[in-house]
């Protein structure tokens, strides 16, 4: 397994990014933002609902080319892609799902992979028969099965119920923690944030921006409930309307 | 239950057209079992297959020409406005020309020839498959072409993993349509510039006003088309279709 992703930090910069609402007025959506990502870090990037997080993810994963600034990105970057909802095919078995990103010369056999996220069993089975929970552990599998050096993840515990979200994270920080694969997670959960990520990147509504940047130093397995739950007191009181 | 209620729907008709026969006792309504007999007697001198063959070459071709060139123009104008704009006028017209306009046409333009046969009836199909594809093509997911952009998925894998799958209803909908539309239409084309195939036939035994050889024509084609729709249409859109029986 590849552990390490690029060398070089990437660096994000987004100076305007305009939206067309529905009605035809332009909605500003992002406005200045910059970010940069050290190799090897779980970013988590957290803001009110409708900040941008969304299109900011898109704009790094390539998907969406009509804004103001510039991505600094390494040639050799592999974007592996989890989207808030699997978007899985439905009509292929789960390990076909899993095979479809792989490119022809690289027949990676994802056996291993699949039994560390627990999939084994559902190799030969189509995604309609799946839970959201499972079918979102076979769409990081995809995302993982092309050796990524960024891992986008956008929402990965939303509607899930608690104990299947758990789970999920701990899969993610199991992931992180043996590949070190840079990894950016967007998320409106707070306590999943502070649970996970190396850095905390708090985005402000819109047209949305940097409003602060945090560094969690702490090991995650040495985060516990009362450690999680002070830092979220902490971000609170600083960020009122901002965090909740 | 669904096997005897289509046993006794077809029993009823053999019913219905052996009282018929027998009442009206003419030379124009022969009943059934003359019918078999004369349909026998074809088979056996190896016209009924000659001629069976014949059109169901020009079928297959017409059919095949029609659905391939229409699937990749209707999906074209599925996913661009500029191309369905280019095109969408020729697409009225050609919908609204009678067929037998067409065939004449291919006629006087290009001769009585094969090329012009299976060209004209190609050209009558075209605008359905067009239409019905055009319709799939709109409703393709953009999550999922998000995804295939997000992985860089090549032209291969999105054309046959991603797009046709989506696609499958809306062809398997042209290809039923399609197939009845192509075969009565040969049936025109050959009647009116082939010298063989069923049409052909039934225009030779139409001037001899030999109705029991033109129904034993009909009868046979009839039989075969539905074959093909019973074994071969029917169980590939159910493998095709075998991912979604899962969900219930």
């Amino acid at each position: 397994m590849q552990t390490a992703g690029v060398s070089a930090p990437l660096e994000i910069r987004i100076d305007r990014k305009v939206f067309r609402s529905a009605d035809g007025t332009p909605v500003t959506a992002i406005e200045g933002l910059r970010l940069t990502l050290e190799t090897g870090g779980l970013t988590a990037v957290i803001g009110p609902s409708g900040c941008g997080k969304s299109t900011m993810l898109r704009i790094l994963g390539g998907l969406d080319h009509a804004y103001e600034g510039r991505l600094d990105l390494p040639p050799d970057l592999r974007i592996g892609y989890v989207f808030q909802e699997p978007r899985l095919l439905p009509w292929r078995t789960v390990e076909a799902n899993v095979r479809l990103v792989l490119r022809r010369q690289e027949n990676a056999d994802p056996t291993s992979l699949f039994e560390s996220l627990g999939l084994s069993d559902m190799r030969q089975r189509f995604p309609t028969e799946l839970s959201l929970g499972l079918a979102r552990r076979v769409a990081i599998a995809r995302a993982l099965v092309i050796e990524p050096n960024l891992l986008l993840l956008d929402e990965p515990s939303t509607s899930l119920d608690e104990t299947t979200a758990q789970r999920l994270r701990a899969l993610i920080l199991d992931i992180w923690t043996t590949r070190r694969t840079t990894t950016l997670l967007v998320t409106h959960n707070v306590r999943e944030a502070i649970a996970l990520a190396t850095r905390l990147v708090l985005l402000a509504p819109r047209p949305s921006h940097v409003l602060a940047d945090i560094p969690l130093a702490l090991p995650q397995d040495q985060r516990d409930e009362t450690w999680i739950e002070a830092k979220r007191s902490e971000l609170i009181a600083l960020y009122p309307g901002i965090v909740a | 239950m669904k096997l005897l209620a289509s046993l006794f729907s077809a029993a009823s008709f053999v019913a219905v057209w052996s009282i018929v026969a027998l009442y009206a006792g003419s030379r124009l309504m022969p009943p059934p079992w003359t019918v078999v007999e004369i349909m026998l007697a074809e088979i056996a001198s190896g016209d009924l297959p000659y001629h069976l063959m014949m059109t169901l070459g020009r079928v297959a071709a017409a059919f095949t020409a029609a659905m391939a060139i229409g699937s990749a123009i209707g999906l074209a104008m599925g996913r661009s406005r500029a191309v369905n704009g280019a095109l969408d006028v020729w697409l009225v017209v050609l919908l609204n020309i009678p067929a037998l306009v067409i065939i004449i046409l291919a006629y006087v333009w290009f001769g009585l020839t094969e090329a012009a046969a299976v060209g004209a009836v190609a050209l009558n199909k075209l605008p359905n498959v067009i239409v019905t594809i055009r319709e799939g093509a709109r409703a393709l997911d953009p999550e999922l072409d998000q995804m295939a952009r997000a992985f860089r998925l090549d032209w291969k894998k999105r054309l046959f993993d991603i797009v046709l799958p989506q696609l499958q209803p809306y062809v398997a909908a042209a290809a039923r349509s399609g197939l009845s539309l192509v075969w009565k239409i040969v049936l025109v084309v050959e009647l009116l510039g082939r010298s063989n195939g069923i049409g052909f036939q039934l225009n030779l035994y139409f001037q001899l006003f030999d109705v029991a050889t033109i129904l034993a024509y009909a009868l046979s084609f009839v039989v075969v088309m539905l074959a093909i729709e019973i074994l071969i249409l029917q169980p590939i859109e159910t493998r095709a279709n075998r991912w979604r029986v899962r969900t219930t």
